[in-house]
């Protein structure tokens, strides 16, 4: 062997054995980095001492939909929000204003879908509307910095913000959002659109919109929704590459077959294996659903996916037979433009519809976004109700505040809070966890809700009286769902 | 189960897999289009047909055009053109240029040409806002002539453009003068002139052709996508080479059949597949798999297997085998004077920078200069396979990736040092790198860089979706974190500035031991081998053992670069870091500056983690003008120009391929060496008549 390739070998052989003589970071620390992220971290308690905990808490007016009342929002009574006290060394913070960054998606987005743009006029609608009610504690609240990730850069991103230290607090929507971890190492408060579990699950600063969400729960709203239509046979949707999707297609599966007895449904088969966008179409799959008898279909997929399914079900002459589910698909310009495609098709929301219409944050909801000049979008509500949980916990935290005060306010004393009657309550002291489907209570909502929608002549059309079906948590037996509302 | 039932089921899977073949044929009639009359194999064929859909999308529905004019526009006036221009500004030039020359601009073009039309003509995918063809009501109205399994109009639009396209273009090689002229000046320019052949003219006539079939492919392609996205054309493409393939990149009759053939395997294998894993369990991973994998297995199926593929592609190059050894690098043939200037400089100007990045930079410019130097290590996987070996590989993200991954299972499952598992990931990319050699040897050129293309996607398509390789449950929870290393005293998570100097020092290692190789025996018979296969062997050297060895040296160094580079990150982040367009992109970053040296690996890294930040972001003028405030409003300018710059800096890989850098600094050398050496010869001439006197 040649002299200069043995000294290659031996000095990959040194390197080998250097890097077996070594361990990894936190190995013998994790005490410590949980001291860093326990500084924002809810008591283990459940956050009862200086909070409150409950249904029965006073509520906060800065939602604008129930001045002077009680509810059921699990906010503290809000101090004096036009208390002005000077406050120094708080990122973005002046005595003027208090600037927010925002990190979300717009060049790359492989969907199509309106990200960046819609999540911002949500979020600056709500600052508009809270502006105009004099700011916070002395100070306008403006949008500083607006980051787009452009699909692969968002650590990169995440670290200018971090380093700039000149906003407050962050606000992100993305698909791919790699820089939550550190923003969330780094104590920067980041309300962001929570569909990604992994990249929120235990970051205490990070408060996705939903909570962190339980990824293997059996769920009553696609049984439910079966039972609705009539339908006795289902399919199971899920893409291969995305491990989410994967497991909620089996999920759902799981779950019309938990309540296969009660309702008379069943699933024929489950579809985990789907090439993303289905570039091969799904003609030979909805062959086999006709053979097989299926009637519904329980989707994972995207928007554009659920758009091939229907024109293929078209194709082959069953489009009236059989109804989607849609899971993601509460877009109103897309729907418009399928026309009639998706007719009597299910869509679940993740807040109250904009179809109810006369619900009081919806109404204020179109007002401001309206006045902004936006639209009414799926992504300009998710940036809405971000910027609501910030104010309000501002706001909860007093004139004197700063990072940690903020997320700890949030994360001890906001444990019922609904967005202004958006969603089903939310407990910040417990919900920065996934659930899991053995123990869906300790982390998990204390209800199962739901919001559902049907699809007709290319809008949105209401199928309950109230906005929200909730089940009982504890109890998964089969009932009927309760129509709620939470305002 | 009838037999009746069977018979039924197998024509409705066919039926249900000719529209995707016929897809799979356009694209597979226009790759051999396109060779046959410009010998380019255009891995940008994708690029082009996506531009004119794009095109003919925004005419109908943002400016309501009727679909003749939209037609017109996008088929007959944009495509030809784009051909005409690529044709007079690039391809007329390269007619001998080597084929692996040829891609690599194509791979340029595929990156650069998206996102150039996106930037011009403000374009941006939208979803749902599905693209129309060019019959009305054409994804509406169905005709089910046997009653099995209805067409619409637009797919039987695709079919009788595909099979008319066949017929004409086969008449037009077969029967006119022409064909045979665009024929030949692919052959031999000089020969066509010499009869008579103006080749320019014929040159751009083909090109035109061949660009008006790519955007009428395109468009008719188009409705069968949601949503119009450049990516769709890219993944088609790749899919689609194993038609052109079949047809060895000179039959258009196969190239229709191997198409279509495809698109019925799939729709088959999607039809029964699933119905026997039913009856048999144990048949459940490969239905899961096969589908998915299908095109790719089949692509690399072809390349490895059918002998009479590799012989089509030698017999349209009369030089091939005939690769003048690259030129000295220029750092060889300096003048020892500059040596000494140039390491006096190097070491200065390293050590300002290092000094700057470790007393003032902040953690994203930390982190980007992290990046910078992990990325250099990835890219010197590329110095060794492509600079020292000639080939061309567009796995070595797939390579990274196996790195990446194995450092999250060592560390998930066993608590494995990641530093440990790091060099285990390593071992693992060289063990599969060199696998895969052994069948890819013998392919060389052109078909060597396809079949690593179609291995980076199967592996993309496949591998990454196994719970062994990407986690499944575990990354559902926690997705696919990597912790950072500890090194006795030293916590390299603790601080940024540590995990910095621990990527310098990998990147030194891998540098010097790039070095080693290249100057090493490994190295000279590489060399030797680029220059002439057989003369090589004739003095002893094993052709298949150094290749086996440079793949699995570059597969080693890609795997530690993506070992470390999911390290730094935390995570592996695969689909932000190694999916196959980002290593096309890398491949495209290399050779443009220079795929030889070290220096170019690290300017490529540099290019890759800071030109964005740097330049297009405006910081580096905030800088130079001293505030944020004074950067005029064009910044920040659109990412999608890195894009832009880089892949259009491919073009200069046939002229210089030894990169735009080490051409730089051999011109730059060659200069000064006129002066220092003829400093030195006044100096000899002085002292000789002291000598003599």
């Amino acid at each position: 062997m040649h002299r200069r390739t043995q000294g290659f070998i031996a000095v990959l052989l040194a390197f080998g054995l250097l890097a077996a003589a070594c361990g990894n970071s936190g190995d013998t620390e994790t005490s410590d980095t949980t001291t860093t992220t326990t500084t924002a971290a809810p008591d283990d308690d459940g956050g009862d001492d200086g909070g409150d905990d409950g249904a029965d808490d006073g509520t906060t007016d800065t939602d604008g939909t129930d001045d002077g009342t009680d509810g059921t929002d699990g906010t503290p009574p809000a101090p004096d929000r036009d208390t002005f006290v000077s406050i120094e060394g708080v990122p973005g913070v002046s005595d003027e204003e208090i600037a927010v960054a925002i990190l979300s998606l717009k060049e790359g987005n492989i969907l199509g879908t309106c990200i960046l743009d819609c999540y911002q006029t949500g979020i600056q609608a709500y600052f508009d509307y809270q502006n105009s009610l004099g700011g916070v504690f002395g100070r306008q609240l403006v949008i500083g910095d607006v980051f787009d990730d452009e699909l692969v850069q968002h650590q990169a991103k995440a670290l200018e913000i971090i380093a700039d230290e000149d906003t407050f607090v962050t606000f992100g929507a993305t698909l791919n959002p790699t820089g939550y971890g550190d923003l969330d190492d780094a104590g920067v408060p980041t309300f962001n659109w929570g569909i990604q579990a992994p990249q929120n699950n235990e970051r205490f600063n990070l408060f996705p919109h939903l909570g962190v969400l339980c990824g293997d729960c059996t769920g009553r709203a696609v049984p439910y929704q079966m039972s609705l239509k009539g339908a006795t046979t289902a399919v199971a949707l899920g893409y291969k590459i995305s491990p989410e999707s994967q497991t909620c297609s089996r999920t759902v599966g799981s779950a019309i077959d938990f309540y296969a007895d009660d309702l008379g449904i069943a699933t024929a088969k489950v579809y985990d294996d789907l090439d993303f966008g289905l570039p091969n179409g799904i003609a030979p799959q909805v062959t086999e659903w006709i053979q097989l008898g299926v009637d519904f279909v329980a989707s994972c997929l995207d928007l554009n996916a659920m758009k091939k399914i229907a024109e293929e079900l078209v194709r082959q002459g069953v489009r009236d037979q059989i109804t989607l589910q849609h899971p993601n698909t509460y877009d109103a310009a897309f729907v418009a433009e399928a026309g009639d495609l998706f007719d009597g098709d299910f869509v679940s929301a993740q807040f109250t519809p904009f179809e109810f219409t006369d619900h009081p944050q919806i109404q204020l909801y179109n007002e401001w976004v309206d006045a902004h000049g936006g639209q009414t979008a799926e992504q300009t509500m998710i940036g809405w109700m971000n910027a609501m949980l910030f104010v309000d916990g501002l706001i909860a935290t007093g004139p004197e505040f700063d990072r940690a005060s903020l997320v700890d306010t949030i994360n001890t004393e906001f444990t019922a809070h609904t967005y202004g009657g958006l969603t089903l309550p939310l407990d910040w002291s417990r919900q920065h966890v996934a659930p899991t489907n053995d123990d869906r209570l300790t982390n998990g909502a204390t209800q199962e809700c739901t919001t559902l929608v049907q699809m007709q002549g290319g809008a949105f059309e209401t199928v309950t009286d109230q906005p929200w079906l909730c089940w009982p948590q504890d109890d998964l037996s089969w009932q009927e769902p309760v129509e709620t509302t939470f305002d | 189960m009838t037999l009746a039932f069977i018979g039924e089921d197998f024509v409705r899977a066919l039926l249900q897999g000719t529209p995707p073949g016929t897809v799979y044929a356009l694209i597979g009639l226009g790759f051999v289009l396109t060779y046959k009359t410009s010998g380019v194999f255009n891995l940008a064929f994708g690029a082009q047909a996506y531009i004119s859909a794009a095109m003919f999308f925004k005419a109908r529905q943002d400016w309501e055009w009727s679909i003749v004019p939209a037609l017109i526009l996008s088929v007959f006036v944009l495509a030809p053109a784009i051909g005409l221009v690529l044709e007079r500004l690039i391809f007329r030039n390269l007619r001998t240029a080597s084929a692996v020359s040829k891609l690599v601009i194509a791979i340029g073009l595929s990156v650069a040409l998206p996102a150039l039309f996106e930037l011009l003509a403000s374009y941006k995918p939208v979803a749902g806002r599905s693209p129309t063809g060019i019959v009305p009501d054409g994804s509406s109205v169905f005709y089910d002539p046997i009653g099995v399994y209805p067409f619409s109009r637009d797919e039987l639009a695709q079919m009788a453009v595909a099979l008319v396209g066949m017929l004409l273009l086969g008449a037009l090689f077969r029967f006119t003068a022409i064909g045979l002229a665009m024929r030949g000046v692919v052959e031999s320019p000089r020969l066509t002139e010499l009869a008579g052949i103006p080749a320019d003219r014929v040159s751009a006539f083909a090109w035109a052709v061949s660009s008006s079939f790519a955007g009428m492919a395109g468009v008719l392609i188009a409705p069968r996508l949601p949503t119009l996205v450049n990516t769709d054309f890219l993944t088609l493409v790749i899919v689609a080479m194993a038609a052109a393939a079949i047809g060895r990149l000179v039959s258009l009759p196969r190239a229709l059949a191997g198409g279509l053939g495809l698109g019925w395997l799939i729709a088959v294998s999607n039809t029964y597949l699933p119905r026997w894993a039913d009856d048999y369990s144990w048949l459940e991973p490969f239905t899961d798999n096969l589908t998915p994998a299908l095109p790719f297995l089949v692509l690399f199926g072809i390349l490895v297997f059918w002998p009479a593929i590799r012989r089509s592609i030698d017999a349209t190059d009369p030089l091939s085998g005939v690769d003048p050894p690259p030129p000295a690098l220029a750092s060889s043939t300096r003048h020892p004077l500059l040596t000494l200037q140039t390491r006096a400089f190097g070491v200065l100007f390293f050590a300002l920078v290092g000094l700057l990045t470790f007393t003032q930079a902040d953690i994203r410019w930390l982190f980007l200069i992290t990046q910078a130097v992990i990325l250099a290590t990835i890219y010197l996987s590329i110095t060794v396979i492509t600079g020292l070996a000639g080939q061309i590989s567009l796995c070595q993200g797939a390579f990274a990736a196996i790195g990446g991954f194995t450092v999250f299972q060592m560390a998930d499952r066993y608590e494995m040092s990641v530093l440990l598992a790091a060099v285990i990931g390593a071992l693992v990319a060289a063990l599969v790198g060199a696998l895969l050699s052994l069948p890819v040897l013998r392919l060389g050129g052109v078909w060597l860089a396809i079949a690593t293309l179609a291995f980076a996607f199967f592996f993309d398509a496949v591998m990454v979706q196994f719970s062994w390789v990407g986690g499944g449950g575990t990354a559902l929870l926690s997705g696919t974190e990597v912790p950072r290393p500890v090194l006795g005293p030293l916590d390299f998570g603790a601080s940024e500035r540590s995990f910095l100097a621990l990527a310098i020092v990998v990147f030194i290692i891998v540098s010097v031991a790039v070095i080693q190789l290249r100057e090493g025996t490994i190295g000279r018979s590489l060399r030797a081998l680029r220059g002439s296969e057989v003369a090589a062997e004739s003095i002893g050297i094993s052709p298949a053992r150094a290749r086996i060895i440079a793949f699995a040296v570059s597969a080693f160094i890609a795997g530690l670069g993506g070992a470390m580079l999911s390290i730094h990150q935390e995570n592996v982040n695969y689909a932000t870091n190694f999916t196959p367009f980002a290593a096309m992109f890398w491949l495209v970053l290399v050779v443009s500056l220079s795929a030889r040296t070290v220096e170019g690996a690290g300017q490529a890294g540099a290019a890759f983690a800071l030109f964005g930040p740097l330049v297009l972001e405006g910081s580096f003028l905030a800088w130079i003008l001293r505030s944020e405030e004074r950067v005029p409003d064009i910044f920040p300018i659109s990412a999608k120009w890195r894009f832009v710059l880089f892949g259009l800096t491919a073009i200069q890989f046939a002229r210089h391929p030894e990169g735009m850098v080490e051409f730089g600094k051999r011109r730059a050398t060659r200069k000064r060496n006129e002066r220092y050496f003829a400093r030195d010869a006044e100096r000899e001439a002085a002292a000789q008549p002291e000598a003599g006197a």
